[in-house]
């Protein structure tokens, strides 16, 4: 009986999976890289500050991608806990434990842009600071931003770690996809470290080594996972 | 009680003991690199908060401190990234700790898990304050606008808030060495003692709900920290836990036991 639902809705959950996953991407491009693009003028302060009172709607939807995004990723990491847990439940639970704790700081991390909307729309009391300086502060807070993104990184590059490994490991889903999580780990890893300590270095390697979570929804959505094998992982573990 | 398991059980291909022994070393094992994980999170915040914050830091003086950051900025930001490694660290060995107290309890230690996790979402959250002083003083800051001395106040003040913050994080710390000490307590595979002092040191973390009595008290709470953790991580370091017992009290609980 379980083993009869099992057959007939797996394939269609992993596929659901790989949409949810993919659906995530055009997320968080929008909030991530193109709201900044439209809005953040480098070394600007002041047209900055008012290009996000002028775009204020296009600013707060670039908040909600973001969270939205992280609800995506909250959502995928326990979905692909269940399809991943036979192959290896304890390195299942640390790719969900990394997965939660990168949710979190994606989340918190939002107060910053929150922080902006706050200081422009001055309560009264910030009326103690002069133009200049409230907007010179809006920079700042978005540099914070941007540093709580590469931290998140850190987490979610963990993630991928795990992720990476099981995927490997499974027998029911291609073994280069699983290298391809890892690669995009090490990416991560090497990018954001690199950041923190050398930032006259300035590596950017996501575009080479991202792929992986390119790679691993779209497998998941147009060829899902090989059913029988994977039933075979799960009588194994059960 | 080493020797014994030794003895007791031989090793060869196929016999079922030899399957045995792989289970039963397993505990001992992870109870290991849970001393290590430990140790290293340990270590490496102590570095980054404590060491390279005490050189830097002068509490009274937000000038020096801004100097003394911008003078030695390659190791301010090598405390920072040992603060992320930290937590990266921390992360495993909740992990590892969850997966060795299952059997005592399930319930209490995913519970212990949770409110650890929390800290160190928070721990990983407070690294964004050690962080804002570069962007205040660094290279292209936005803060023109600013005098040098507000830009140093400023700095000064990030500096306190991530301190604050990582008070907020010991108060979990706290509550999650009261439920483990209570999962040492009642598990049969390490001493009641340890639980004991362990409860008592999580009691001290969390008098940090009010900071200015924690700091009023925090040299008693110093000492329940030094009396219960130290011991805790050297035992899990060099004797591990007792196997046999750790096996027992698993599939006594039903734990399956990887």
């Amino acid at each position: 009986m379980t083993t009869r639902t099992a057959q007939t809705s797996l394939p269609i959950r992993a596929r659901v999976l790989g949409l949810v996953y993919l659906m995530a991407f055009p997320i968080d491009l929008f909030g991530f890289l193109y709201v900044p693009s439209r809005l953040v003028v480098p070394g600007d302060a002041a047209t900055t500050a008012s290009n996000i009172i002028a775009s204020e709607t296009l600013f707060r939807l670039g908040i909600v991608s973001i969270l939205l995004g992280q609800i995506v990723g909250l959502l995928v990491v326990l979905a692909l806990y269940k399809v991943l847990k036979g192959v290896n439940n304890n390195i299942a639970v640390l790719m969900v434990i990394f997965g939660l704790v990168s949710v979190s700081i994606g989340v918190v991390n939002e107060f910053s842009q929150f922080a902006i909307l706050l200081l422009l729309h001055g309560p009264d009391n910030l009326t103690v600071f002069s133009a200049a300086q409230l907007n010179s502060l809006v920079p700042l807070l978005l540099n914070l931003h941007n540093l709580g993104i590469r931290i998140d990184e850190v987490f979610n590059g963990l993630e991928l770690f795990f992720m990476g490994y099981l995927v490997f490991k499974s027998g029911f889903l291609p073994r280069i996809v699983g290298v391809a999580l890892v690669i995009a780990c090490f990416g991560y890893l090497i990018q954001d470290f690199s950041a923190f300590l050398f930032p006259n270095l300035a590596v950017n390697v996501i575009l080479l080594t991202g792929w992986g979570e390119l790679i691993f929804p779209l497998w998941l959505l147009v060829r899902g996972i090989n059913v029988e094998r994977w039933e075979k992982r799960a009588l194994a573990a059960a | 009680m080493e020797a014994q398991a030794k003895t007791r059980i031989e090793p060869s291909i196929g016999d079922p003991k030899a399957i045995q022994q792989t289970v039963e070393s397993s505990p001992r094992y992870k109870a290991r690199i849970a001393g290590v994980f430990e140790f290293l999170e340990g270590t490496v915040f102590t570095f980054g908060q404590v060491v390279i914050l005490g050189k830097i830091v002068v509490s009274s003086d937000a000038a020096a401190t801004a100097h003394n950051i911008l003078a030695n900025e390659t190791l301010y930001r090598l405390g920072f990234a040992a603060t992320v490694v930290g937590v990266i660290c921390h992360i495993v060995w909740v992990f590892l700790f969850f997966d060795l107290f299952k059997p005592v309890s399930r319930n209490i230690s995913i519970l212990a898990a949770f409110v650890m996790l929390v800290g160190c979402a928070v721990q990983a959250v407070t690294s964004l304050l050690y962080f804002a002083p570069l962007l205040i003083l660094g290279e292209g800051s936005s803060l023109s606008a600013f005098t040098a001395e507000q830009s140093q106040a400023l700095t000064l003040f990030f500096l306190k808030l991530n301190g604050e913050a990582f008070d907020l994080y010991l108060i979990f710390f706290g509550f999650w060495c009261i439920l483990t000490g209570y999962l040492i307590f009642r598990s049969a595979f390490l001493p009641r003692i340890l639980g004991v002092l362990l409860a008592i040191d999580g009691l001290g973390w969390m008098i940090f709900l009010s900071p200015p009595l924690a700091i009023a008290l925090f040299p008693f709470i110093a000492i329940a920290s030094g009396v219960s953790e130290l011991p805790l991580m050297v035992w899990l370091l060099v004797r591990g836990v007792n196997a046999q017992r750790w096996s027992e009290q698993a599939s006594e609980a039903g734990v399956r036991a990887y």
